[in-house]
């Protein structure tokens, strides 16, 4: 029963590929109605990942909006090969990292933080998205960045490190130190969720 | 306690499917920008070229008003006219589509003139369209006022019932419906209604724009397109400047290239000729050679052993004797003294090679022979000298008489002198043919040598010599051919210098065969030769 059902979705992926690439083409004519409709289509998913990266929605929204621009201004140069989304994704996270990279930041690791525990026993539920996106927007540019390459987006520290400009070692302390933050934090919001839950009954 | 997770992964799941809308008007920013980004790549100057043309044509459109149909020279003043008539008659509805442009027509006018006073007036009028009367003054006023000249009421009537006929028929042309609708109420028709004027206004604008637009377009590509032919011919300039620079580049570049040839050539002759210079210098200077290779040396010796002919000048130091005791002048003499007296031969001889090792030898010398007798007792008896009664010796210094009487002279020589040496002068031309081995083929060569020579007597004579060394001719010898043969042998060692050159040095015995006709006493000649020679070699 299954069989034709894959059929169908492998159809309809086909259909959805041969219709990414006629759009695409029509972007590379800087087509303005083709433009829109890519955009409607990516900007959701691209936007959480500018969310991710940056310091807060506004900034988010600037990186968006500095990523959809170079997205169809160097669309042209995409050859075809590989991912379109991950292409575009890759674009708005180097616009987010260029716009954090060169921010000055103060690194004071010890081998004590090293040393401490990541791990957490919570209730994930308890906790928000909202919340927890919160809490990575709070990190220190550096340390979201890291965290985001590493955890949220499966990159090396050796990738990261070349990414940005940093020692392997330095991406791994900046990584822990994150970690180790958010650990605090996720600690000290699921506690008050908690009370809260508690007083309200 | 059991579910602890590490945070990076809580984190991880709790993203994985993680969407969020942007701000709805996102996009449009995007896209201004995009359009911008766009606009900017086009050039400014026909940015600014279009506006300043689009610019031009709202000026000019705004001062010929191409939307009022009348062309005529009072066009400007007319429109208010019509207003008042409108409203004083009430019977078009031409007012409130012609008021606004009017009012602006004649406030430019007024503008013109500095006449603000009328400027207020004529807004009064679109303004206070309830109240006929004020307005009908003010409007008769204002154009009074106009009209400057006149006050003629008919005048004033004529012009504007022309006017407002002119101007129903515009209106009704543009909006009949309108018309039809506003002709049944007059008293609404006196006061303008805002969706009226801004649709006629509105159709009016869109085809003066379209006209403008169409216009701009026009102008615009006439332009591009000269743009574009002058950029071409630019290009074309450029090009052929480009062209004829390059020809001059490569021109300059030739001229150096040859040039430079020039100068190679020049210092290059210039260094040979230092070279030849400095050649002859050290020709001159003989500066010694380098010491030769070993295979240079094999060559060499190959080369001075491997000849043809030679031909070798020589001179030798001559010793004539006897193998025997005998004398060939008497067997008496036996016991005297004797010996040699050396003497210097000297010839040339040619060298045919006929083998690696051995040659013929040809030859043509000179051979003068001296031996001496000592401790001859001279006994004169009766004027007769012994020494001429010698058995191998024919006297020449004996008188004619018939005697053995000697000569004057001799008998006087004689007299003086007891005790004189008896001196044998011989003389041969020799021809020798020679059969020459080489047992040593180097460049130091030694050979043996063996043949006969031929001998020619040329000279025969003999002196008696004193102790004084005064000496008198006293004959010759009596048996000596004139033609006889040698027994020659020999040991040559030579000295290849050079290809071309040899040194000879070659002790020779020859032995006589055959000297005498009748060997008196015993004598067996020879002589020994040490011939020293220089030998060409081709």
């Amino acid at each position: 029963m299954t069989q034709p059902f894959v059929i169908i979705q492998s159809i309809l992926k086909q259909t959805n590929v041969l219709e990414l690439i006629q759009l695409i083409d029509k972007c590379k004519k800087s087509d303005r109605q083709s433009q829109q409709i890519l955009y409607n289509t990516y900007k959701d998913r691209l936007f959480a990942l500018c969310l991710k990266y940056c310091k807060n929605r506004a900034e988010a929204e600037d990186n968006l909006q500095d990523s959809f621009i170079k997205i169809f201004q160097s669309i042209k140069t995409y050859s075809g090969k590989g991912s379109f989304e991950g292409w575009m994704k890759r674009i708005t996270i180097n616009k987010a990292i260029d716009r954090y990279k060169k921010e000055p930041f103060i690194e004071s690791i010890t081998d004590q933080h090293l040393k401490e525990e990541t791990t957490i026993d919570i209730d994930e539920t308890s906790i928000s998205l909202q919340q927890m996106l919160a809490l990575i927007q709070e990190l220190p540019s550096r340390y979201r960045l890291v965290f985001n390459l590493y955890e949220l987006d499966n990159h090396t520290h050796v990738e990261i490190s070349e990414i940005l400009g940093i020692s392997v070692g330095t991406s791994k302390s900046n990584l822990h130190r994150a970690k180790i933050i958010l650990k605090e934090k996720i600690a000290s919001v699921y506690t008050t969720t908690k009370k809260n839950s508690i007083v309200n009954g | 306690m059991g579910n602890r997770k590490d945070i990076g992964k809580i984190f991880n799941e709790k993203f994985k499917d993680f969407e969020q809308a942007p701000g709805a008007d996102l996009w449009d920013t995007i896209a201004s920008e995009l359009d911008q980004k766009r606009d900017r790549k086009i050039a400014p100057l026909w940015l600014y070229f279009g506006g300043f043309i689009i610019v031009g044509l709202l000026t000019g459109l705004l001062y010929w008003e191409p939307w009022n149909t009348s062309n005529s020279p009072n066009a400007t003043e007319q429109p208010l006219i019509v207003k008042t008539d409108a409203i004083s008659q009430d019977d078009t509805i031409d007012i409130p589509s012609n008021k606004k442009e009017s009012t602006t027509i004649i406030t430019g006018s007024e503008i013109k003139n500095g006449a603000d006073s009328e400027i207020t007036t004529i807004t009064d009028i679109t303004t206070n369209t309830n109240t006929t009367s004020s307005k009908n003054s003010t409007i008769t006023n204002t154009a009074s006022t106009l009209s400057g000249t006149s006050n003629e009421s008919s005048t004033f009537k004529n012009l504007i019932s022309d006017k407002s006929q002119e101007a129903v028929v515009t209106t009704k042309k543009t909006n009949d419906s309108y018309n039809r609708e506003k002709s049944s109420s007059l008293q609404n028709q006196t006061t303008p209604s805002p969706s009226i004027d801004k649709n006629n206004k509105a159709t009016s604008i869109k085809a003066i724009l379209s006209t403008m637009v169409s216009a701009s377009q026009k102008l615009r590509d006439q332009k591009e397109l000269e743009a574009r032919t002058a950029y071409e011919a630019k290009i074309k300039e450029e090009l052929a400047t480009a062209i004829a620079t390059q020809r001059e580049e490569n021109k300059v570049a030739l001229q150096k290239w040859q040039d430079s040839i020039q100068l190679v050539e020049i210092s290059k002759k210039t260094a040979l000729a230092i070279a030849a210079k400095t050649e002859k210098k050290s020709e001159t200077k003989k500066v010694p050679k380098l010491p030769k290779t070993d295979e240079e040396r094999e060559n060499d010796r190959k080369e001075s052993i491997n000849y043809k002919f030679a031909i070798s000048p020589y001179t030798s130091l001559l010793s004539y004797g006897s193998l025997t005791k005998g004398s060939s002048i008497d067997n008496r003499l036996v016991d005297n003294p004797r010996d040699a007296i050396g003497t210097t031969g000297y010839g040339i001889r040619a060298e045919y090679t006929i083998s690696e090792r051995s040659s013929i030898r040809f030859g043509i010398g000179v051979a003068p022979l001296q031996y001496k007798t000592e401790d001859f007792q001279v006994l004169i008896t009766n004027n007769n000298v012994n020494i001429f009664q010698l058995s191998g010796i024919d006297p020449q210094n004996l008188n004619q008489t018939g005697g053995i009487q000697p000569s004057p002279e001799a008998l006087a020589f004689f007299n003086s002198n007891d005790v004189v040496s008896i001196e044998q002068n011989i003389s041969y031309i020799e021809v020798p043919v020679d059969y020459q081995y080489r047992f040593l083929n180097k460049r130091v060569s030694m050979s043996f040598n063996t043949g006969l020579s031929l001998f020619v007597l040329t000279n025969n004579r003999v002196f008696a010599t004193a102790d004084s060394g005064q000496s008198i001719f006293i004959g010759r010898e009596t048996s000596l051919k004139d033609l006889s043969l040698a027994l020659n042998l020999g040991l040559g060692t030579y000295y290849n210098f050079s290809k071309k050159w040899r040194f000879d040095v070659e002790p020779a015995f020859k032995y006589q065969l055959n000297p005498y006709s009748d060997n008196i006493g015993n004598f067996k000649p020879y002589y020994f030769g040490l011939q020293f020679g220089m030998s060409y070699k081709f």
